[in-house]
């Protein structure tokens, strides 16, 4: 994103921080995340490299396998996660996403994460056994609460009119199948 | 088919009372959903891809061309009242837009947005209808190595051009094309990347893969990083629409903005950020006197210009994707996607095979255009009642969608943890500042890429000097050599003569970077 259209939260990371840091050990603290994320490419383009040159020799005309395309990707990779790694170490860190209102990526609010990620990977693990209906309205409370919803009845009240709404608009309207699970039968 | 007679033949596609109303339709859902915070047209078509499954192929592409603009509308009302565009294209207009807002004049920002939207999104439009076939004649000439020539431009353009900075934009598309080889080898047989999963044999659903991207990401990053769980709305109750004055000051800059925009959708110019901006800089050097000092404080040129370049652009994209079948955009991608679901592939041989489709899509965009300024002008006190959802509960809503949407489309719950697996990838792009469009395309135009390649390498014997022999791809390549090293070479020659006022405007944001971090070390206490 262009910091330059977006002078709000486009420039967020440069709020200063609690008090008493100096902003050397700030930008430091910082840089490890992202430099984290730049080995990750290093290493993504290892993995791509690496299964392109076990693949086995081509019998077309062009001489070009399963591999040779891989192998030229995964070097794209490599080279760019290294350019960022330099890039990192040298502080040029990345701009945060500009398209998004009030948001502060200086304080991560890594519970509220955890219960949302969770609502979705419970979603995933149950939606087969419990059916559409309650594994959606269970996801649906998950997030809400993450993102700060305070009443309890209203959200749940909320999610069981809505997954139960998709449900059915889902299996009798456009006719596409949804399990109900636990609940074959009832529904 | 040429092109007038080729949208008059849309236009008998599309009007049936049953095509109408699905336009309508789509014009209605994908304004109620595009108007949301933070979902742009990308995400909008890709939530309600899974709706259209059991749909006749005709209905299902009206219903997405009136989701498409509607979408684009409705981010516009969003980026003005709210502030939160939700998309790259419409940062430019959130500026003034919801700077005029806040002065108590959010329904002529709305208005100048809505109508400037519909007269550029009809000019462009009619312009694809015109410039189609003829594009498509050029294209039936081309051979595998021109189009491999012309997937490098969208490569190069979509990852060095979008977002702020080339390096991450391209290490973007980098993780894209890495995605794209998921799977199994379509000459060979081979599988590749699946590290011993026979789910990922078949490749990872690029529906999943979008809805990933934007829904989970997007879902992640507000859920860790917002600072209220509520959003402050400006009012426009009671407010009056355009003037006469606005009126006359904002039909010029409909029309620059428009003339901006389509031409670098046509071109792979790499996604809507451009333009708009183009726009709105071109607006400021053309204002007079105390007009200037009002762009950046609610001037409606900074608006109403922006707004057709995006909207035009917008258009614009549907050219390649139409008549070579190369998306330049993330919208453009999904709609690509969409094809595919229906074992359709864009490409010149769409345009005389599918006529029907094609053209009724291309009428269908215009009428679905005139629906929405009806339905947008009068209606907009109704829209922005959505915008009155409380935070949690529409993030939650957007996160139960994508979670449906991955589910519905094998009925596997398999993709729904790909799903997740995607989202937090997304969220950490968000988060760290790389652009999201490049993964997209990269990931769906990698495979077509590599397909071109090798049917190039395959004819030629492996001769890899095949590549650059033809004269179509010769030019592509310079051209392309050209337009990469022009702004470098503008900088330089600019440095030379000392800077001048506009060279602010110019500076690239790396530059900028590098003045702007020594000075947050100073404001610590």
């Amino acid at each position: 994103m262009t910091s330059s259209t977006a002078p709000g939260p486009g420039t967020a990371h440069a709020v200063p921080g609690p008090a008493g840091r100096s902003g050397g050990e700030r930008a430091a603290r910082r840089r490890w995340p992202e430099l984290l994320l730049a080995l990750g490419v290093v290493a993504i383009g290892v993995v791509t490299i690496l299964d392109g040159v076990s693949q086995p020799a081509s019998t077309s005309a062009s001489g070009l396998g399963a591999g040779q395309f891989p192998i030229v990707v995964g070097t794209l990779t490599v080279v760019l996660g290294v350019l960022l790694v330099v890039q990192i170490l040298r502080g040029r860190l990345g701009h945060p996403d500009a398209a998004e209102g009030d948001v502060d990526t200086t304080r991560l609010r890594w519970r509220q994460l955890a219960l949302a990620a969770a609502a979705l990977v419970l979603f995933a693990l149950t939606v087969d056994v419990l059916g559409y209906p309650i594994a959606a309205a269970l996801a649906f409370i998950g997030v809400a609460v993450a993102t700060g919803a305070k009443r309890w009845l209203l959200t749940i009240a909320i999610a069981v009119v809505l997954s139960l709404g998709v449900f059915y608009l889902f299996t009798l309207l456009l006719r596409i199948p949804l399990p109900a699970g636990i609940l074959t039968g009832v529904l | 088919m040429e092109g007038l007679e080729g949208l008059l033949h849309g236009f008998t596609v599309a009007f049936t009372l049953q095509n109408l109303l699905f336009a309508l339709l789509g014009a209605f859902v994908g304004t109620m959903i595009g108007v949301l915070p933070g979902i742009g047209p990308a995400l909008t078509i890709a939530l309600l891809l899974p709706m259209t499954y059991g749909m006749p192929v005709a209905s299902a592409f009206i219903l997405f061309a009136g989701i498409y603009y509607g979408a684009m509308y409705g981010g516009s009302t969003t980026s003005i009242l709210l502030k939160t565009p939700g998309e790259s294209g419409s940062i430019v207009a959130a500026i003034d837009g919801n700077k005029m807002a806040r002065a108590g004049r959010g329904a002529a920002a709305l208005a100048t947005a809505a109508i400037g939207s519909f007269i550029a999104g009809t000019i462009a439009t009619v312009l694809v209808a015109l410039f189609a076939p003829g594009i498509v004649d050029i294209a039936v000439q081309l051979g595998a190595r021109d189009y491999f020539a012309l997937m490098v431009v969208a490569f190069l353009t979509v990852g060095a051009l979008v977002g702020g900075s080339p390096l991450r934009g391209l290490t973007s598309l980098a993780l894209g094309l890495t995605l794209g080889l998921v799977g199994i080898d379509f000459q060979s047989g081979q599988d590749r990347l699946t590290f011993g999963m026979p789910r990922l044999l078949d490749g990872i659903d690029t529906v999943v893969l979008i809805v990933a991207l934007f829904a989970i990401g997007e879902v992640l990053y507000v859920v860790a990083h917002q600072t209220s769980s509520k959003y402050a709305v400006e009012s426009i109750r009671g407010q009056a629409w355009m003037t006469r004055s606005d009126l006359r000051r904002s039909w010029k800059p409909w029309l620059r903005g428009t003339a901006i925009g389509f031409p670098l959708g046509v071109i792979p110019a790499g996604g809507s950020e451009i333009p708009t901006f183009l726009s709105y800089s071109l607006e400021k050097r053309l204002a007079k006197g105390e007009r200037k000092a009002e762009f950046g404080q609610g001037a409606i040129e900074g608006v109403a210009g922006p707004e057709a370049a995006n909207n035009a652009n917008a258009a614009g994209t549907m050219v390649p994707l139409l008549t070579l079948g190369i998306p330049t955009s993330a919208t453009a991608a999904i709609i690509l996607v969409a094809f595919q679901q229906y074992g359709l592939q864009p490409g010149p041989a769409l345009l005389s095979t599918e006529a029907d489709l094609v053209w009724g899509l291309i009428a269908s965009l215009l009428i679905g255009n005139l629906m929405l300024l009806v339905l947008n002008l009068p209606f907009v006190g109704l829209w922005v009642k959505l915008l009155k959802i409380p935070k949690p509960y529409l993030f939650a809503g957007i996160a139960m969608f994508a979670l449906l949407g991955a589910y519905a489309v094998n009925g596997s719950s398999f993709d729904v943890l790909l799903l997740i697996v995607f989202g937090v990838v997304g969220y950490l792009l968000r988060r760290f500042g790389f652009p999201i469009a490049p993964v997209v395309v990269g990931a769906i135009l990698g495979p077509l890429a590599e397909l071109q390649l090798r049917r190039a390498l395959d004819i030629s014997a492996g001769d890899a000097t095949t590549l650059i022999a033809s004269p179509f791809s010769i030019v592509v390549y310079v051209t392309l050599a050209v337009v990469l090293t022009l702004p470098a070479l503008i900088r330089a020659l600019n440095k030379r003569k000392l800077t001048r006022t506009t060279m602010l405007e110019t500076v690239p944001a790396d530059a900028r970077d590098a003045e702007h971090s020594p000075a947050t070390h100073k404001e610590t206490p």
